[in-house]
């Protein structure tokens, strides 16, 4: 299966596909040093970011998200691969200056996703963007 | 999107690394926002600059855009970071914090900030009617777009960070005319004696950032508060830290002008105010702090000068503002300290480990502060300045 969206940040990526129905807060919500999702309630709680190509509706809560998603490129842990349902600021910069691969716009039914777990090969260059899913 | 030559060649490198990645961030956004081109800003305010937030990679990064030559190409401050930067002992930061705090300072002085460590770059910049901006910190936003007219976004501190170093923002959002117009009406008019008579600006912004949401509202009865600049700060941070929206525009005293009055209408009556405030209603216990937005030198001079003519507060009392007004107290730290008065610039009650220095209970006439420090496990009170003044203050 391939999905398409738009570009944001060039590169490749594979790994196993994490997806969260609900929006992620990444200061406060994810420990910049694991990787793990620690927002209560949260339906991905205690799930590890690390490494996975994240498909995600998008993010909320503070700008210093940026800043975590640059800890975690830094610190190796940032997923491998972002994916957004709509774009959004604080991801966007921190996709950027993290150089984490990421594409937006991506038109998928939030509700029937059967992606989680399985692998995933994200590929943004500038002229377009897709995921395939194995 | 149209870039014109010189933005090309800040793109392409020409101008090095730093303003390159700054660059290729701001177009990213543009593209991502359908922007078709990019505006040339006035002035920049960037926030997250606190350490307890960025961390030793934020530091780092910070430090590396300022050797690769990352510059400010317009005039750009700061927002308040996690302590006060000379009574930061008194505040429980250890000196290796204080350190790398003090490292932050110096990229952000490298690239050619002002470092003003205060949320109201209102209230001291030149700042006019249609000027382009790149700011952030929610308050100071609301202030630029709805009182004064100019035009920002509500930005990120990181990208508030790029966009100042290559002096354009992607024009789009509230840059434009067509997205400044406001699609939904908050009417206040019912409530607004009941409003007047006991101060209740924050308990009405935390509604009407409630109600607007991601829009931009048009709200009526609150014409009273024209060059009110104490409770339109206190109305539009809580309006902030409860909405998402960058622009109000606020019937008698927003200088832009409405056209249409948009026909889908909120109706705030006396009983959705009287909740909202039950929601902050501990028992009034605890220390008092004010200053979120920080406070005016003329609204320290009128708290200082109350206490001066009625003696020592009964409560300790944390006052919070720009190091530009706590110069001008620096010799009377004793006899504020007489007073039960304590100041701090560079931070605030909200953004410093309140905990650490002062309480777990609060009392406070700042919505802003009010919702965050509640989300945060604090005991709040929610109560007007002149309430606090007048009774709390004085009162065992």
């Amino acid at each position: 299966m391939r999905i398409n969206g738009k570009p944001v940040v060039e590169g490749k990526a594979s790994g196993e596909i994490l997806f969260s129905p609900e929006p992620i807060t990444f200061f406060g919500g994810v420990d910049p040093s694991s990787g793990k999702i620690v927002e209560r309630g949260h339906p991905l709680y205690s799930q590890i970011i690390a490494g996975k190509i994240l498909v995600f509706p998008h993010s909320k809560g503070s700008t210093v998200g940026s800043y975590i998603l640059l800890r975690l490129a830094r610190k190796g842990l940032a997923p491998a691969g972002i994916v957004s349902l709509r774009p959004d600021e604080v991801t966007i910069v921190g996709a950027i200056i993290g150089k984490i691969p990421m594409m937006t716009y991506v038109d998928i039914n939030r509700d029937a996703l059967p992606l989680n777990g399985k692998r995933g090969f994200l590929e943004v260059s500038s002229s377009g963007a897709y995921l395939d899913v194995f | 999107m149209y870039l014109d030559k010189i933005e090309e060649k800040m793109l392409d490198g020409e101008f090095g690394e730093a303003v390159s990645l700054a660059m290729k961030t701001v177009v990213k956004m543009g593209e991502v926002f359908s922007a078709e081109r990019l505006v040339k800003i006035k002035h920049a305010h960037v926030s997250g600059i606190s350490y307890e937030n960025i961390g030793d990679e934020g530091l780092s990064f910070l430090e590396e855009i300022a050797s690769l030559g990352g510059r400010f190409s317009v005039p750009t401050t700061v927002n308040p970071g996690a302590m006060d930067t000379e009574k930061w002992r008194e505040m429980g930061i250890t000196p290796e914090v204080f350190e790398k705090q003090g490292r932050i300072l110096r990229a952000f002085m490298r690239m050619g900030a002002k470092i003003t460590l205060t949320c109201t770059p209102y209230l001291y910049e030149q700042i006019g009617f249609g000027d382009h901006l790149a700011w952030s910190e929610s308050n100071a936003v609301l202030y630029a777009n709805s009182i004064i007219g100019a035009r920002t976004n509500r930005d990120g501190g990181p990208l508030a960070l790029m966009e100042a170093i290559v002096g354009r923002a992607p024009l789009s959002g509230l840059h434009l005319d067509e997205n400044r117009r406001p699609t939904l009406t908050i009417d206040f008019s019912i409530s607004e004696q009941f409003i007047f008579d006991n101060y209740l600006f924050s308990v009405a912004g935390l509604i009407a950032g409630r109600i607007a949401g991601n829009r931009v509202p048009y709200v009526i009865g609150l014409r009273r508060l024209n060059g009110d600049v104490e409770n339109l700060k206190l109305f539009l941070a809580a309006v902030g830290a409860s909405g998402g929206t960058g622009l109000v525009l606020i019937e008698g005293v927003s200088p832009e002008k409405v056209d249409d009055i948009p026909s889908e209408r909120v109706e705030v009556d006396a009983r959705m105010l009287k909740e909202e405030m039950e929601k902050f209603n501990e028992d009034g216990e605890g220390i008092i702090v004010l200053g979120c937005p920080h406070l005016g030198l003329d609204e320290v001079q009128e708290i200082v000068e109350w206490f001066g003519k009625r003696g020592r507060a009964k409560r300790k009392i944390y006052l919070y503002t720009s190091r530009d007004v706590a110069r001008m107290y620096e010799d009377k730290r004793k006899k504020l300290e007489e007073l039960n008065i304590y100041m701090f610039a560079d931070t605030c009650m909200v953004v410093s480990n309140l905990f650490a220095y002062g309480s777990r209970s609060v009392i406070t006439d700042s919505g802003k502060a009010a919702f965050y420090l509640s989300s945060k496990g604090y005991n709040v009170s929610l109560v007007p300045r002149k309430i606090i003044l007048e009774r709390i203050a004085v009162s065992d």
